[in-house]
């Protein structure tokens, strides 16, 4: 197991009170897995991955549950050892919006190898780079270019890039794709697909576009809330949907054929202020007495897929 | 405008003299000079007032009363100025200089188109001050007042004098108009041996008006008092502005750079030191010890760093929240290396345009503690200047110059820094300025 999360809890404490962002989630990643994270905005997608690569800052905290990096766990580590064993080298990530990740005033070029300088790359540097844009497809002169002067795409790709530099097992992709158009953004998944199959390395992918989900993750978490509904191959999860949430997700996706789109309704309850028993319940078509009282627990549904519901 | 002033700042260091804050508070060092008295200029503007002349008497002609005598000496020496004003100076003042003994004087005095005024010193000391009031000049001058209108007037007054000595001949001699063209002074000195003059005697006709400035209250030019207090205006602003707001930039850019419970705990002290109440705090200070001109300068800066703390910080957390922040943390970049390579770049135009914005308010507020009487000792400061015009009520007595030249002065100091700061402003901060 590449990374093994247990019980993670990360609150943030605001004037209105504790904001439970990631409340009690269990994530696990093997190596050469590409895990998707699925959820409408705010649900705690980032926060996750922000926690797993330690962060959080004030007012945020993590306050429970441990996260093991191939069996050490890193929430213990003290924040100097955590930045020169792991950062980078170990866990990277490539942010949501990164393509404001770069400095403006630096070119590409000695951004990457600022990375390389600090985590004591020995080879020749300047190969290295032209290595890494070749990789993600883009020209080599590009190193001496400022950030400015790529395009969007170009600038998520070498960004991609950087965060390739010291070849890291594991890769946080937080909506690589969001702010592309549809060419760009099959190029960047393919360049993924590409990254696992040659390098072997994990790939926790957050979107909340379910089709691009569907077309390259293993396993999929769909979150609500802060919680976990539904976690399943992505065989299961996307074929036969157990949570309602789930469905509701899927159903949301629009189609070719399809004339309208059926959506959830409501919207997601306050993280602040959550309602008792299940947190889906005020939204859920299939809500029953239980449902607002209790809280359910992720319990196995079938082979390879659990769901946080009363139904089961 | 900031090279004018420093050249004028050149000027003043190289030419005012160190001491002069000691001859300044010495009224002995001003007995030369008219007392009160307005910039010579207004006379242009219509103003009836007398121009001021000083006069030096260095030629000394030698000739002997009676030929081949060798214990009777007599040297004389001339003086000729034009007299235009119609209003009388205000004195007038003789010192001799000289090295041997000598008996008397005698001081021909010659208006336009008159028989001369015949004015005896006896007992003739060099050194001594001879003035409007003093007895050799009353006695000879009441005897001509009896001559010209067949008064007698006991307990002449210097004014009195004056007017015998400058109003036309005739009944009127003490109101009538002045009598404008040549005046010609000769005076001469008796002694019963050699004298040597290596020195210049004075005689000085003090109007009531002098130099660019005028002159206050203790006949101090306010020209020289202004040029002496520039340096230490300027320097007293440089360093106050430099040290708060390299102090402050610092101290808030950390604090912005830490962020959390550290930034919390310094926001705190920043507030702490902001709510102190600057001047009373000085007073205080000032009145238990005595302070340099560094001293004091670093004292303001330790109380006025805080508004700088405050826009660093501000400054700081707008970078700390761009995405290229967060993932130079997320690539293990040390974080002393993203702030010289994020944080200080942005934070050090910041520094220059507010630390030449600081430079008028450092002048302004160290003009403000001279003006309440606290300064770092043996300075001339444009304060003190406007402090000693308001204890002696220049206001009241209409002498204008006193208040408004010192006030120039500091505004003039003030401006161009202002306006340089502003300028850095908006080229550093265009969005803000440009709305």
């Amino acid at each position: 197991m590449m990374i093994d999360a247990q019980e993670l809890r990360v609150y943030f404490r605001t004037p209105r009170g504790q904001v439970k962002a990631v409340d009690g989630i269990d994530f696990q990643i093997d190596r050469g897995e590409i895990v998707g994270v699925a959820g409408e905005s705010g649900c705690g997608k980032t926060t996750l991955a922000l926690a797993l690569t330690r962060l959080i800052y004030p007012p945020g905290k993590i306050v429970g549950g441990s996260i093991e990096f191939e069996g050490k766990d890193i929430t213990k580590l003290s924040e100097e050892e955590f930045r020169k064993n792991y950062r980078w080298k170990k866990i990277a990530m490539v942010f949501q919006g990164s393509m404001n990740g770069f400095t403006p005033v630096f070119t590409i070029g000695s951004q990457i190898d600022e990375v390389l300088r600090i985590h004591g790359y020995e080879n020749d540097r300047e190969e290295r780079i032209r290595e890494l844009l070749h990789m993600v497809e883009l020209n080599p002169s590009t190193a001496g270019r400022y950030p400015h002067e790529l395009s969007g795409g170009q600038k998520q790709r070498a960004f991609i890039a950087m965060a390739l530099a010291i070849d890291p097992p594991f890769l946080i992709a937080d909506e690589p794709t969001t702010a592309l158009d549809v060419l760009t953004q099959s190029s960047i998944i393919n360049l993924l697909k590409t990254l696992r199959k040659k390098k072997q390395i994990s790939i926790m992918l957050i979107t909340h576009d379910l089709a691009l989900l569907s077309e390259i993750v293993d396993r999929v978490y769909v979150l609500y809330a802060g919680k976990l509904a539904e976690v399943g191959t992505s065989e299961h999860v996307f074929k036969e949907p157990k949570h309602p949430y789930t469905r509701g997700l899927i159903s949301s996706v629009p189609t070719m054929n399809s004339t309208s789109i059926t959506g959830i309704q409501g919207f997601m309850p306050d993280l602040a202020n959550l309602p008792g028993g299940c947190k889906f319940a005020p939204r859920c078509p299939n809500v029953m007495t239980i449902c607002k009282n209790e809280e359910p627990k992720l319990q196995r549904v079938r082979e390879g897929q659990k769901a946080a519901c009363w139904l089961y | 405008m900031i090279s004018v002033i420093l050249m004028v700042t050149t000027y003043s260091v190289v030419t005012v003299p160190q001491d002069i804050a000691f001859s300044w508070n010495n009224p002995q060092s001003w007995t030369g000079n008219p007392v009160s008295a307005a910039p010579a200029w207004v006379s242009i503007l219509g103003a009836r007032v007398s121009p001021s002349y000083v006069n030096s008497l260095s030629d000394w002609k030698n000739t002997s009363l009676i030929a081949g005598a060798t214990t009777v000496y007599e040297y004389y020496s001339n003086l000729t100025f034009a007299w235009s004003s119609t209003s009388l100076p205000q004195d007038i003042l003789f010192i001799p200089l000289f090295k041997g003994n000598a008996v008397s004087a005698t001081i021909t005095w010659k208006k336009p188109n008159s028989a001369p005024i015949s004015i005896q010193i006896s007992q003739l000391e060099s050194g001594t001050q001879y003035d409007a009031n003093s007895a050799d000049l009353k006695n000879a001058l009441s005897q001509f007042i009896v001559s010209q209108n067949g008064q007698y007037v006991t307990g002449l007054t210097k004014s009195q004098v004056i007017a015998a000595l400058f109003d036309k001949n005739g009944k009127t001699i003490l109101s009538g108009p002045v009598s404008t063209g040549d005046y010609d002074v000769k005076v001469e000195i008796i002694s019963t041996s050699a004298l040597n003059f290596t020195t210049s005697s004075t005689f000085n006709i003090i109007g009531t008006s002098y130099g660019t400035m005028g002159t206050d209250y203790y006949g101090r030019p306010i020209d020289l008092g202004l040029l002496a207090g520039l340096p230490n205006a300027l320097e007293l602003g440089v360093i106050t502005s430099l040290a708060a707001v390299l102090g402050g930039v610092i101290f808030g850019g950390l604090a912005g750079f830490f962020g959390g419970r550290k930034d919390g705990f310094m926001q705190w002290t920043t507030i702490v030191f902001l709510a102190l109440p600057a001047l009373n705090f000085l007073v205080v200070i000032s009145y238990t010890t005595t302070l340099s001109l560094l001293e004091e300068g670093l004292l303001i800066s330790f109380l006025s760093w805080p508004f700088f703390a405050i826009i660093a910080r501000t400054v700081a957390l707008s970078i700390k929240s761009q995405t290229y922040i967060q993932a130079d943390k997320a690539m293990g970049i040390p974080g002393y290396r993203t702030f010289f390579t994020h944080f200080m770049p942005r934070l050090i135009p910041v520094t220059i345009a507010y630390t030449v914005l600081g430079i008028p308010a450092g002048i302004l507020l160290a003009e403000t503690l001279g003006f309440l009487g606290i300064q770092p000792p043996n300075l001339v400061t444009w304060g003190s200047i406007l402090d000693s015009a308001f204890y002696n009520e220049a206001a009241l007595y209409g002498w204008w110059w006193w208040v408004v030249f010192p006030g120039i002065m500091i505004v003039i100091s003030a401006v161009p820094f202002v306006l340089m700061g502003f300028s850095i402003e908006k080229i550093i901060a265009p969005r803000v300025s440009n709305k």
